[in-house]
């Protein structure tokens, strides 16, 4: 057996030198191997079972949210879909400081590449399942500025047929029909007025409507794979021991590389295979508007309990007692003032401008906020209590920065050309 | 030395005359028990009235404890008396001009600093042994605990994070979360982590010289650098209330349709539950509390990513707490403070200050 692994290897090794490919020496611990393993994308495990969405792994669902993802009929001009700020040649970003819809967003468009890990959306997780978040651009008026009732006509015109596969009926059409397009709970006092005059029981079958379309978008949303990065081959090299030239890094690289993972304790936040642990702090990014600060998780705390969206709801598949994150949500503490949810790092290289309303423009301004950071904003009049600072002083070399940001740059996968998930549905 | 000496000498006198009592008594039951019942379980009512006698030994420990205790504060504050006299008498000393009253001044000075050294030390030597007196308690107390509530205590151990998760997460944090008002006093110099103090703490961690590129890669930090957690902590998992009136004990709880079965070991970053086990010092379950709990981590100042609930009682004193979560490795202080129904309505603030509290030291 071990004849045959050796002869194998020596194959491949043989193979790999006449292919101009040679194996490459490091010097690495195989404990050190085991840890890296649990960076790379290859050791990602599924995304965790939605218990509050049963469709979630549903292909036709899937192909449904592909459909309204790029659909621009779901707006109040026509002209804006959820890919409009999360576009897939930008890794579902839109490489603006704040995304401009049909206004303007108090706050940068995230991807969605790894939202399917997370327990929060938004930046200030006022959202507790992908389903519940594609709910909030629909009817924001920054955003798509659509009302609920215009997306369940939308639903039945365009997709009445594929929707009611997977959903069963929406709603007799002259039923339908006579509700006012601009009924909405969340809207101005008129809208609202509206909303209140319909019968409750249409009202909650508008809703449940409305809810499948975002459990369709998040259906959609789990189809989404990442590439593998030279960061990744990197990795998967060292644990297969089958490290050649075609996949290491660079000195630079690889010094960022262990700065990320030791002294500089980036990995302190951004760990796992998707760099982050979509938890909430506050590293005292530099407050866009003095007059109206961000409080960031302590606001989104206050949506998230008053939401109607959310796992508790009635609108959930999950029963109460599965809501693990709802029901032992924490609600109060000095340190969710201010506080962000950690990014992933995966092609962060590609998604510029950073931070939450994209404060700094290149990943250069970001590591010299980490270097020497400032404390976070703090204005007594505003701020419940003084916001938690998170991070330390760095105090890295010019050197050092470069290496890090060369290392930034091993997590860009590449654009998978031939998925079609990743493209506009024909 | 001869306080020690005595009280063991009471504590196995006393054992011993209740051994016997118990002893004669278990005969004379047992006897009684052959007779009715040929399949009557002997050893189990050994067993049962042993951990009871456990309970009643451990509780004249801590009374033992408490009273020495006692005396080291009375020894303690007569000698911050007699330091506030030796100074008086030495302000008189170089007050004095006349050489004969100065010389006897002198002579009461020196001979009230030599009571002083005797009152400090005994308050030491009597704190000392209280300490002992109450961990041998402590002892006792989980002993018993284990013995009588054996179908819920499966847990003799401390706390510690999921070994699987340590091996690769060691290197996480060396601190984060800090407050401004820690900067220095987090293990870490004002320049931050470069510092050679981190190089000398973190012996795991190969050659730091960050100029060298051949340095070692392995990321073993030890996770406790900066977070100063005294080397004494307390990390059982069996406590004392506040109060003194109940015992807790807790562990890690798993559903029945999980296969992990190591009670002693928390995963990081994922919801588990655990059990809370409370009873009073006779080893009797105290039921139909209301408890809250708390949780934070000393070194970072912030609290727990959840809200963990007790969300109902298993069996008598046995409560199930879900929601625990950990998102790091580190010194953690969990605290259950318990209401009685009765006691939550009580108006007066005495009356609310006085509810119990647990603390458990965790370092994970």
């Amino acid at each position: 057996m071990s004849y045959f692994r050796n002869s194998l290897i020596l194959g491949t090794a043989v193979l790999l030198i006449s292919c101009g490919e040679q194996k490459v020496e490091h010097d690495f611990t195989q404990a050190d191997i085991l840890f890296l393993k649990q960076f790379s994308l290859s050791s990602l495990a599924e995304a965790p079972k939605s218990k509050s969405n049963s469709v979630a792994s549903d292909l036709n669902a899937a192909k449904l949210g592909h459909q309204l993802f790029f659909d621009k009929r779901l707006s109040a001009n026509g002209e804006v879909a959820c890919s409009h700020c999360h576009q897939p040649e930008k890794y579902f970003t839109d490489g603006l400081k704040t995304s401009v819809a049909i206004g303007t967003a108090k706050r940068n468009a995230p991807s969605v590449l790894s939202a399917s890990w997370s327990h929060w959306m938004y930046w200030d997780g006022r959202k507790d399942s992908v389903w519940s978040q594609a709910l909030g651009p629909l009817e924001d008026p920054a955003e798509h500025g659509f009302t609920r009732v215009k997306v369940v006509k939308s639903i039945a015109k365009n997709y009445g047929r594929s929707y009611e596969a997977i959903f069963g009926k929406i709603l007799a059409d002259e039923r339908l029909m006579s509700l006012p397009d601009d009924a909405t709970p969340l809207g101005s006092e008129q809208q609202k007025q509206l909303w209140q005059q319909i019968d409750p029981q249409v009202q909650e079958k508008v809703n449940q409507v409305f809810a499948n379309v975002g459990k369709s978008l998040m259906a959609y949303q789990r189809q989404l794979k990442t590439p593998l990065a030279r960061f990744d081959h990197y990795v998967d090299g060292l644990v297969a021991d089958n490290l050649t030239t075609a996949n290491q890094l660079n000195e630079s690289e690889l010094n960022g590389m262990k700065l990320f993972l030791g002294r500089a304790n980036c990995v302190s936040c951004h760990n796992g295979p998707l760099f982050t642990n979509f938890e909430f702090h506050n590293i005292g990014a530099p407050e866009s508007d003095k007059n109206n600060v961000d409080l960031g998780r302590y606001s989104g705390i206050k949506s998230l309990v008053a939401d109607e969206f959310t796992c508790l709801s009635s609108y959930s598949d999950a029963k109460p007692e599965e809501c693990m994150e709802m029901r032992f949500l924490k609600k109060q503490g000095p340190e969710l003032v201010g506080a962000f949810k950690t990014p992933s790092l995966r092609n962060v290289s590609k998604t510029a401008p950073y931070m939450q309303t994209g404060q700094f423009d290149s990943l250069e301004q970001v590591i010299e906020h980490y270097d020497i950071p400032k404390p976070p904003y703090y204005n007594r009049q505003q701020h419940p209590n003084r916001p938690h600072f998170d991070i330390l002083a760095l105090n890295l070399k010019p050197q050092e920065k470069l290496d890090l940001i060369a290392f930034l740059h091993t997590l860009t996968s590449p654009i998978p050309e031939g998925d079609e998930w990743w493209q506009e549905p024909k | 030395m001869n306080d020690r000496t005595k009280a063991l000498r009471n504590r196995v006198r006393v054992s011993q005359q209740k051994f016997c009592q118990v002893k004669f008594l278990t005969r004379v039951f047992a006897a009684t028990a052959l007779l009715l019942f040929s399949s009557f379980n002997f050893a189990e009512q050994q067993q049962q009235s042993q951990s009871l006698q456990a309970f009643i030994d451990a509780q004249q420990l801590l009374k033992q404890s408490n009273q020495l205790e006692e005396q080291a504060k009375r020894s303690l504050l007569t000698a911050n008396q007699t330091r506030q006299l030796v100074s008086k008498k030495r302000v008189e000393v170089r007050k004095e001009k006349d050489k004969q009253k100065r010389e006897v001044f002198e002579l009461q000075a020196t001979e009230l600093a030599k009571s002083l050294e005797t009152q400090q030390k005994d308050g030491a030597s009597q704190r000392t042994q209280a300490l002992l007196l109450k961990r041998k308690a402590m002892d006792l107390f989980s002993q018993g605990l284990t013995n009588e509530w054996s179908t819920w205590v499966n847990n003799t151990q401390p706390l510690t994070m999921d070994k699987e998760t340590l091996d690769y997460i060691s290197h996480n944090a060396v601190v984060r979360s800090v407050h401004p008002t820690m900067l220095n006093k987090m293990g870490l110099n004002k320049t931050g982590l470069n510092s050679s103090k981190n190089e000398t703490t973190n012996q795991n961690t190969a050659s730091k010289n960050s100029d060298n590129n051949k340095e070692k890669m392995s990321l073993r930090i030890a996770s406790l650098i900066g977070q100063s957690a005294p080397a004494d902590l307390d990390i059982s998992a069996f406590q004392l209330s506040n109060d003194q009136n109940y015992l807790a004990h807790i562990e890690v709880h798993n559903a029945v349709d999980t296969e992990q079965s190591n009670v002693s070991q928390v995963p990081l970053n994922q919801m588990h539950q655990w059990r809370l086990l409370i009873s009073d010092l006779h080893g009797k379950p105290v039921t139909g509390k209301e408890i809250e709990v708390l949780g934070h981590m000393p070194g970072h100042v912030h609290g727990l990513p959840t809200q963990p609930q007790v969300t109902k009682e298993l069996a008598s004193g046995v409560y199930l707490v879900e929601g625990v979560k950990f998102q790091m490795q580190g010194w953690w202080v969990m605290q259950f403070e318990l209401e009685s129904p009765t006691q939550e309505s009580a108006s007066s603030a005495e009356e609310k200050n006085k509810k119990s509290s647990f603390t458990f030291n965790l370092i994970l």
